[in-house]
């Protein structure tokens, strides 16, 4: 990375193209998926399926109001949400697509991922508080309390991998994939505990608590309308996306599959797979209650994260190099 | 085992998936109707035209909401000048069906019948004296 040349422009404008269209078509392939879970149809009358809804809830997103409350925090209200979508779109800076093709390879990228996600509990406390609002405070409030329950877990499973690799960065995480088994069959404590982190932690059903809709309207972004509103959507969908990819990568081989050529349509596969099933989950599972939510946080997954990196520890020790 | 009603749980949407959905595209596709739905009122009437009623004004005076109003030839007694139906006040309860002696009218399967204005609801089953073939839908039902 050396000054702004033309590879760092292509390369940031091809990572919001990539942050943008998960937002669009996420929200779309959400709708679609749920609808057929539920034996509806989805999006079904404008287009071919229903595909001309993505441009129209984009230009409506654009062109509707921007309403700011009277008793709001003017500044923060305005500033809050880039709180959120910076932070993910920065994470997806780290993202490797195969050995050499990333923005940047960083030394310690699952470690700045990680970090960034990090801030992302500011901005919704933020949103939640500048609002005046009691649905969004206590939205903000419960994001907050969640994310930064949910990270020690993710960061303890992750570290088990991380041990075993010898290395942060993702590249040689996925590359240490490549001959052994994947990281699933390793440490399938780790992945439990890994996913089920990662669903908390970008918001989604069943760990949905901050935007539960039948006790605070909408959660946080209640009083968001407009682009600030879209704002909030793209940095929930591109946090669904980097959650889905770090499992990929982390747990999944990344872009290796076995006896087949390495490729990033593996990996694009196995991330679009998981975040379909997130869709899954979200239409199978009810919500958990907010102590339930912590209670399985502090007391079953961070001791059982905790006794998963002692097993890795000793069996890094016992078995051989290549299995561990 | 811990966790089996998940996975019950997660099996369960799963099937709901492949299973064929069970929205109804409406507009796009008629639906099913049963052959004793009521809809619009139609009148019975001959090759030629003429129809069926012979302004007994049974229905008329049975009709509970005033729905149907019948004008009849002074000089011919037996024939409807106009038949008009005030759809708007329909309730559909079929008694004008059943009281007609003549078997004269019958509902059809046409429920599509939205519109605007409140006089557009009015529409004439006979005009002067011929039957005007309002209300002649195919019926959707099996």
């Amino acid at each position: 990375m050396s000054g702004l040349g033309w590879n760092t422009v292509l390369w940031l404008a091809g990572l919001f193209a990539l942050m943008a269209l998960t937002a669009l078509i996420g929200v779309y392939w959400e709708r679609k998926v749920i609808g057929h879970f539920q034996a509806r149809r989805g999006p079904l009358h404008h287009g071919w399926h229903g595909l001309l809804q993505l441009p129209a809830d984009m230009v409506k997103m654009i062109s509707k109001e921007d309403v700011v409350p009277t008793k709001a925090d003017r500044m923060l209200f305005q500033v809050a949400p880039m709180f959120v979508a910076v932070p993910a779109f920065t994470s997806l800076a780290a993202m490797t697509f195969m050995p050499g093709v990333a923005f940047v390879d960083m030394r310690h990228g699952l470690f700045f991922v990680f970090a960034m996600q990090t801030v992302m509990p500011v901005g919704f406390a933020l949103i939640g508080w500048s609002c005046d609002n009691k649905y969004t405070l206590l939205g903000g409030l419960r994001a907050a309390a969640q994310l930064i329950s949910y990270e020690i877990p993710m960061l303890l499973a992750a570290m088990g991998v991380v041990m075993s690799v010898g290395s942060m960065r993702l590249t040689d995480i996925a590359q240490a994939q490549a001959s052994g088994p994947w990281f699933i069959v390793r440490q399938p404590i780790g992945f439990v505990i890994f996913s089920l982190a990662v669903l908390a932690e970008i918001n989604r059903t069943p760990f949905d608590m901050p935007e539960a809709e039948s006790e605070l309207v909408a959660g946080y972004h209640t009083e968001y309308s407009g682009m600030k509103f879209g704002l909030v959507q793209l940095a929930e969908y591109t946090a669904l996306l980097m959650g889905s990819y770090l499992i990929a990568t982390l747990f999944l081989g990344g872009w290796n599959m076995p006896l087949l050529p390495a490729s990033p349509v593996w990996l694009f596969l196995k991330t679009v797979l998981l975040m379909t099933s997130t869709m899954w989950f979200r239409a199978t599972f009810p919500r958990l209650r907010v102590d339930t939510l912590m209670e399985m946080s502090w007391k079953i997954l961070i001791p059982v994260a905790l006794a998963n990196i002692m097993l890795v520890a000793s069996l890094m020790l016992v078995l051989p190099k290549r299995w561990f | 085992m811990f966790g089996q009603g998940l996975l019950k749980g997660l099996g369960i949407t799963f099937q709901r998936l492949r299973r064929p959905t069970e929205t109804q595209l409406y507009p796009y596709q008629q639906p099913v109707l049963p052959a004793t739905s009521r809809m619009f009122l139609a009148m019975y009437h001959d090759e030629a035209g003429v129809p069926a009623c012979k302004a007994c004004m049974t229905c008329q005076t049975g009709c509970p909401d005033h729905v149907i109003r019948i004008e009849k030839d002074t000089e011919n007694p037996k024939v409807p000048l106009s038949f008009t139906v005030n759809s708007g006040r329909c309730t559909f309860c079929g008694i004008c069906v059943e009281l007609c002696p003549f078997s004269a009218l019958h509902f059809t399967g046409d429920f599509e019948r939205a519109t605007y204005l409140k006089s557009d609801l009015i529409y004439k089953l006979v005009d002067g004296s011929r039957a005007t073939g309002e209300g002649e839908g195919e019926r959707h039902g099996r």
